[in-house]
């Protein structure tokens, strides 16, 4: 898999060694050691994914998640070592599509950067024909990665996307939080199911016409959700 | 609710001990004085009335007698001219027999009824008098003779006064005896309940502190009671001074654990990656196989120094009073399954919970993780049974929802390992505790986080020896019953913790 990562560290062995380790597993790597030289990476060199700590002198992650997400659908993976949760909710309501927590195992970070990855590749080059997909006003292209509306189109990240995908694809039918993860950002094993609550809400949130009453989009109490059929 | 019971039958029958020993006394009291008095009243009327009686009798036999001019032995014709039967009767005696020659006996043999004593009193010119029953009312007969030869006049006067006014008394007597009573039973009660109050108050303030609130007190003053209240107090807040004394070196002991864990990880981080790429570098660059040995052993010694680092931070936040997870509808099969495939892909999963279930994840994968991992690492590549079902909560066992018994999530991990002996089966959840078993992988903290974990959801972590050889590691999970919070965007973030 010959991608390009961009890689925000600031502990230098921490950076040394994912660096080597992505190296290993094919990828071609750029390492940088603070927020600014990140963005500045990242506006240069336009990776196919970025490694984000959420800790960075100069800028910090959070803020770069934000400038990479106002440019684009960019998977970012973000590295994170706080014991609070906030940064995790945080990243991932920025828009971050995974986050791997230290210490991680290399073997684990490079599973969850080839998933990121395919997901994007699989969102652009499918070459199925799929059928086009509606939910309420919304007409869903999973090929073309479109949605399209009475006011023109939606504009939906891979991962909110794919989640959009999955639910109106099989409309009333219930998804555990843990089926959605694996469905829709190929976990292999156990994950954090708030990266799925999240998505959810940001999803709503650009689809409902009033999130906080979601109507297209339900919560199944003591389930999961599904997609109103 | 048996101590309950237990506690007021003892409460109760001590005040009703109390009440009824005071009035067991009040009453006591006015019977005694209340039959004294009216035998006191009884003993004195009659006296009176024997005394007037003797009175009249002695007035009769001379003034009364001289002044009609009686004969001496005089003729029934004689007395009935004198006229002094009516004059005596009209003074007050019920009824007046003469006895003379002519009639000795007296009408109805009021004479013989007599005491013989009494009646030779009379015969020696002494007054004589006697209660007599005269067909069946108790009369008094004083009787006296006029001297110097008669007749022998004996007044016969009538009780009936003197029952009466007896009666009256008894009945008042008796009134105020039961009006006291009811004023002293009552007063009992008021004093009972006065005394036990402060017993009550005490017991309670010791329950309260047995809970866990160290800030009960009692009240106060310069009474037994009050320097029982102080006594109390002094211990009370000696006892929490100490508590909070250990509370807070436990605080520090445990900080300093999570502290120093958390410090390191940046460094482990490091050193676990850089290791975990050495062997495949060094099978590229054709070393020797002594140096891949090697780095194979830094490789696999730098995981478990993470593994135990990562354990030891865990244990801080078990060890720590802040709250536990947020509940989630947790997909029990899909997480199982997927945590044996990480872990044991040979073990046999038999997962019969079909939908999702109310618990916090992040325990219930540190419980089921932690007994896939004891079970690999002890069965050794023998068979390994990973069950999971939903029963019944049984009410007995342990506190419930307000919404009633609902169901507990068990988790059974059956291996076919060396199992453990019996006697050390409550061992194998001590911290560091490591078995026999062939293979090394645990520090020991993994059974002991998975128990901690169990206990915080509300359920437990057990170990039997399992039949034909092997252990089962049996953890129970209650399910939270409601489902507030189902829905994922109100789901609050977990307040501690990582997410693995």
């Amino acid at each position: 898999m010959d991608a390009h990562i961009l890689l925000a560290q600031d502990d230098r062995s921490i950076r040394e060694v994912t660096r080597l380790g992505l190296t290993d597993a094919g990828f071609t790597v750029e390492a940088v050691g603070d927020g600014l030289r990140a963005l500045d990476a990242f506006r240069a060199h336009r990776p196919d994914l970025v490694l984000l700590d959420v800790m960075l002198p100069g800028q910090d992650g959070l803020e770069v998640l934000r400038a990479i997400r106002a440019d684009g659908a960019t998977p970012v993976v973000m590295l994170t070592a706080r014991t609070g949760a906030t940064d995790v909710v945080l990243g991932l309501e920025l828009g971050a599509d995974d986050y791997v927590a230290k210490p991680f195992d290399m073997a684990v970070l490079v599973a969850r950067v080839r998933a990121s990855l395919r997901r994007a590749r699989n969102d652009l080059g499918h070459d199925d024909d799929r059928p086009t997909l509606t939910l309420g006003p919304w007409e869903i292209d999973p090929d073309g990665h479109r949605v399209t509306g009475p006011d023109g189109d939606l504009h939906l990240t891979p991962t909110e996307f794919r989640l959009l995908v999955a639910l109106a694809g099989a409309p009333g039918r219930v998804f555990t939080r843990e089926v959605l993860l694996a469905q829709v950002w190929d976990y292999p094993d156990v994950g954090d199911t708030r990266l799925v609550d999240v998505a959810i809400q940001r999803l709503r949130a650009k689809v409902e016409a009033d999130p906080s009453d979601p109507a297209l989009v339900e919560t199944v109490r003591g389930f999961g959700y599904r997609a109103r059929s | 609710m048996t101590r309950a019971t237990g506690r007021w039958a003892w409460s109760g029958s001590f005040r009703v001990r109390l009440t009824a020993t005071l009035m067991a006394v009040v009453a006591l009291t006015a019977i005694v004085v209340g039959t004294t008095s009216v035998l006191l009243v009884e003993s004195s009327l009659r006296r009176t009335l024997v005394a007037d009686s003797l009175d009249d009798a002695r007035f009769a036999l001379t003034t009364l007698a001289d002044a009609v001019g009686l004969p001496s032995s005089p003729t029934p014709a004689d007395l009935d001219d004198s006229g002094l039967v009516d004059r005596i009767l009209a003074r007050g005696a019920d009824d007046v027999v003469v006895v003379s020659n002519a009639t000795p006996a007296g009408p109805e043999g009021l004479v013989a009824q007599l005491d013989p004593a009494v009646v030779a009193l009379v015969a020696d010119g002494e007054l004589g008098w006697q209660f007599l029953d005269r067909g069946g009312r108790e009369v008094l007969v004083v009787g006296g003779r006029r001297p110097p030869g008669g007749p022998d006049l004996y007044l016969v006067t009538a009780t009936d006064e003197v029952a009466a006014t007896t009666t009256a008394v008894v009945r008042t007597t008796v009134a105020v005896a039961v009006a006291v009573a009811l004023v002293g039973l009552l007063a009992a009660w008021w004093l009972a309940r006065g005394i036990l109050r402060p017993v009550g108050q005490a017991s309670a303030a010791a329950r309260r502190m047995a809970a866990g609130d160290l800030d009960a007190r009692l009240p106060t003053g310069d009474d037994e009671v009050g320097r029982l209240g102080l006594a109390f107090n002094a211990m009370a807040a000696s006892l929490a001074a100490t508590i909070s004394t250990l509370t807070a070196a436990d605080e520090s002991q445990r900080r300093f654990v999570a502290d120093s864990s958390h410090e390191l990880r940046t460094p482990l981080t490091g050193l676990v990656s850089a290791a975990g790429l050495l062997p495949d570098r060094l099978a590229r660059t054709g070393a020797d196989d002594d140096t891949r040995g090697l780095a194979d052993i830094v490789d696999r010694e730098a995981r478990n120094l993470r593994d135990l680092v990562e354990d030891l931070l865990e244990m801080s936040r078990l060890d720590a009073p802040a709250g536990g997870d947020a509940a989630t509808d947790l997909d029990v099969s899909h997480l199982v399954r997927a945590l044996v495939r990480q872990r044991l892909p040979t073990a046999a999963v038999d997962v019969e919970v079909h939908r999702p279930v109310r618990l916090a994840a992040h325990p219930v994968e540190r419980i089921v993780g932690n007994l896939v991992d004891n079970a690999r690492i002890h069965a050794d590549g023998r068979e390994v049974v990973v069950t999971a079902r939903l029963l019944e909560r049984d009410p007995g066992a342990g506190p419930v929802d307000d919404d009633g018994p609902g169901e507990v999530l068990e988790m059974v991990v059956a291996d076919r390992g060396p199992g453990i002996v019996s006697a050390d089966l409550d061992r194998v959840f001590d911290r560091f505790a490591t078995g026999a078993g062939p293979g090394r992988g645990g520090a020991g903290l993994g059974l002991a986080i998975a128990r901690d974990h169990a206990r915080r959801l509300g359920g437990d972590l057990t170990a039997s020896p399992r039949d034909g050889g092997g252990l089962v590691v049996r953890a129970t999970m209650p399910v939270a019953r409601s489902l507030h919070g189902g829905d994922g965007v109100e789901t609050p973030p977990r307040e501690d913790g990582d997410i693995r």
